[in-house]
């Protein structure tokens, strides 16, 4: 069933597994069931949150970073192994370094994502095909509902198995079932922000076909001005807006109100939700000065992302910043400033808390790979990994309340069965 | 790579070639300029040498624009004035921004023609004085310095006994000797990248770490890869740095009409290989390419530390490979810096493992 799937699709897929589940206490059944795609899921969240940095000399650090990551101490080094098996780490060794490791060199691609050879490590070590058979649901969920008995049928699992993907994806905010009139949907609350009727009630109005090619299209571009799309898919992303299959940020120059696009996320917190807001909003004035420009267009949005990450200010002034950046000082994200020197200029500059520089990097994210992983909402790593000195004490550390699920009735004895026997000795 | 004729002059070359060391230049020693001329009915071309230059000094700058310099060490009673423009031509055509021509004593007239020239003249006297000035002692290196240079030229090239016809495998090492010394200096860098994976890959198998020789060469390979990578990074900087992949893709494939032909070539070798059902993928770039432009993009992201990349791999050359061992560190003082040693790693493994070189010849660098 993986061979339909893309290497780059199934490494999404499993880091989203790893981080639905890593804040759930006394869960057995993701290292029962899914070991692998966690291990390999554990191995993709610490490298989204490694890249762009060549190495980690201060190995408590990482630690400390792994832990927020949802990986204890003794599980990083056999996920540092995993990333060494596919050549995204080195890891030299010495006596005298904590837990024998002097240095971690990193070499996690930047110009391309690297979810194709995490995709390829989880295939080279043979998931089961509860594994396979889950990443393949999430990923035909996500998409799009599917009706419960269909999929349970074109999957050709047992309805225990079945039953067993769908706890761990419902545990872990990944699946959720949905009754529409007396049928039971599966969908995904990664790509549905509330119930997943909206998306239903468009079913009845276009096809399949069009309503997940058109939420593709603007999560391969996010923040995709709706006049961008042309004939039914604007049609549809018009009714996709209203509503709320698709998340609108309007931004209005002159008498023209301009509507950018984004794929819809759901299953975060408030907090989390703020800064994807943020990240929306930063994100759609870029696109505004690529799409709209007053004077020059940016050619070059990642740069200039990055240039205001890095210098916390845009390198010119330009006579449009308060058109085109107007939302994001409502939203508290910048300021803008006559140019003193240029009369009709402004300049822009950050207002570099946290929370904000969380958001610029949530939205480089969005604008390199469509989406940003659910940990990059929650942890900062630049901020973990920078600290000088020692670690423990000095970290802004946010009190994690482990979230107890319930399992069904049916996997719950499963699990008592499966137990007893081990209890008794028998190998399976 | 010493001949007789180039003895004499040694002492005074290693000293100068400290000196440019100290101020964080790579120097190349003896680099041999040759014309290759394609003879009539073989493929292989005939080598013409041209001349050959004492010390070529490569510094990088922060932002990776090259500091070239040429010095030329003449102890002999050949004409100064010839030998200045004589200097003058090489400069140009490296680039050079600065030319330094050393002799033991210097008459008036050089003194006069040479700074004219953007060449800088020093005689036995003048070169102490800049020794003490950069606070180098001379006394220890005159015999470290030599017998290090002794060393490294005894391993170097294929050794064969009189009358002694090379091997088939012999006569592929020797290509790869000859590459680094001769062709490497005539050629574009988007060449010497591919030439150097690709001579590599052919000798992968008797090369051995347990072998100095065999390390000694593939040191040498690496020096060259890195700085044909640092400079063609230094190229895709200067002309657009917020687009490093496509910058860097048209430099690889030698510009835009070249990539152009190339692109058209790969397809036309892709419709025949589809008919003559060879199963083999033909993809214009080769294997390493991506890996190579993650290189090139964090040495442009890191260029202050990436410009001193092939300084912290010379002293590993010559303090690990063949001295004492001591830590980079504290040979290196302030100038040494983690990031350019990782992204010097980094540049090894993707030479190792696309050469399919054994790890262990680059040992002494892993464990830095």
């Amino acid at each position: 069933m993986s061979k339909k799937l893309r290497k780059s699709s199934i490494g999404i897929r499993i880091q989203e597994f790893h981080e639905g589940l890593k804040d759930i206490v006394n869960y057995p059944l993701k290292e029962m069931y899914i070991p692998t795609t966690i291990q390999v899921g554990k191995a993709a969240t610490l490298a989204t949150h490694l890249k762009g940095r060549d190495y980690v000399d201060d190995y408590r650090a990482l630690i400390g970073l792994a832990s927020q990551l949802g990986i204890s101490g003794l599980e990083l080094r056999q996920v540092l192994r995993e990333l060494e098996e596919i050549d995204f780490v080195r890891i030299v060794e010495s006596g005298s370094g904590i837990g024998g490791i002097r240095r971690v060199e990193l070499k996690i691609p930047e110009l391309r994502d690297g979810y194709e050879e995490l995709g390829e490590r989880w295939l080279q070590l043979h998931p089961s095909e509860i594994e396979q058979a889950s990443v393949a649901i999430l990923d035909e969920v996500a998409s799009f509902p599917q009706g419960e008995g269909n999929l349970r049928s074109t999957l050709g699992l047992s309805d225990k198995d079945f039953d067993i993907i769908i706890d761990i994806g419902t545990s872990g905010l990944l699946i959720d079932r949905y009754n529409n009139d007396g049928e039971d949907l599966l969908y995904s609350p990664l790509t549905v922000e509330e119930k997943p009727d909206t998306l239903l009630d468009l079913a009845q109005q276009f096809p399949e076909d069009l309503i997940v090619t058109t939420l593709k299209t603007v999560q391969g571009y996010q923040g995709i001005p709706i006049d961008n799309l042309t004939g039914v898919n604007k049609h549809f992303a018009a009714q996709a807006m209203r509503l709320g299959a698709l998340c609108p940020v309007q931004i209005a120059s002159s008498a023209t109100a301009r509507t950018f696009l984004f794929t819809p996320r759901g299953g975060l917190k408030i907090e989390e939700r703020v800064i994807l807001e943020k990240a929306r909003a930063i994100l759609a004035c870029v696109r505004y000065g690529e799409h709209y420009p007053e004077v020059r267009k940016i050619r070059y949005p990642h740069l200039i992302l990055e240039t205001l990450r890095d210098n916390k200010r845009f390198r010119y002034s330009r006579p449009d910043f308060p058109e085109q950046y107007g939302l994001l000082v409502i939203q508290q994200i910048g300021r803008i400033e006559p140019d003193t020197r240029r009369p009709g200029f402004y300049n822009f500059y950050l207002i570099d808390t946290p929370e904000n520089m969380r958001a610029l990097n949530i939205a480089i994210d969005l604008l390199e790979i469509g989406l940003s992983p659910t940990s990059k909402l929650e942890v900062d790593a630049t901020a973990l990994l920078n600290i000088g000195g020692s670690f423990l004490g000095t970290l802004p550390t946010r009190a994690k309340l482990g979230r107890e699920v319930t399992l069904s009735r049916e996997t719950a004895r499963n699990y008592i069965l499966k137990i007893a026997k081990l209890t008794r000795g028998v190998d399976e | 790579m010493t001949t007789s004729a180039t003895v004499k002059d040694l002492p005074i070359k290693l000293r100068i070639k400290r000196v440019l060391e100290a101020q964080g230049y790579h120097c190349p020693l003896e680099v041999v300029l040759s014309h290759f001329e394609s003879q009539d009915t073989r493929q292989d071309l005939k080598r013409i040498l041209l001349t050959d230059i004492d010390v070529l000094g490569i510094r990088f700058e922060p932002d990776l624009r090259q500091n070239i310099i040429v010095a030329d060490c003449k102890s002999g009673r050949e004409s100064e004035v010839n030998r200045i423009f004589w200097l003058r031509g090489i400069m140009d055509y490296f680039l050079a921004q600065e030319g330094i021509f050393l002799k033991p004593q210097m008459h008036s007239q050089a003194r006069a023609l040479g700074p004219k020239l953007g060449i800088r003249v020093l005689d036995e006297k003048g070169l102490a004085i800049l020794e003490k000035g950069l606070e180098l002692d001379s006394s220890s290196f005159r015999t470290n310095g030599m017998t290090l240079y002794q060393r490294m030229s005894a391993l170097w090239g294929l050794q064969l006994e009189p009358g002694q016809n090379p091997t088939q495998k012999q006569l592929v090492i020797k290509s790869v000797y000859q590459y680094l010394q001769y062709n490497y200096w005539m050629v574009d860098d988007y060449v010497n990248i591919q030439t150097i994976i690709d001579r590599f890959g052919k000798i992968r198998a008797d090369i051995y770490p347990d072998d100095l020789k065999s390390k000694y060469l593939a040191f040498v390979g690496l020096q060259r890869l890195s700085l044909s990578i640092i400079k063609m990074s230094g190229y895709v900087a200067a002309r657009d740095l917020s687009d490093v992949a496509t910058q860097f893709r048209t430099a690889f494939f030698g510009g835009p009409y070249r990539m152009r032909t190339s692109i058209q070539i790969m397809e036309y070798l892709k419709r025949l290989s589809e008919f003559s059902r060879i199963e083999e993928r033909l993809e214009l770039e080769p294997p390493y390419f991506s890996e190579l432009v993650e290189i090139v993009n964090r040495i442009i992201l890191n260029s202050r530390h990436a410009a001193k990349i092939l300084q912290h791999l010379d002293v590993i050359l010559t303090e690990h490979l063949f001295g004492s061992k001591q830590s980079l560190e504290k040979v290196l003082g302030n100038i040494y810096s983690t990031e350019a040693l990782v992204l010097l790693k980094r540049i090894a493994a993707m030479f190792a493992k696309y050469t399919g070189l054994r790890e262990g010849l680059f040992e002494e660098l892993w464990g830095l």
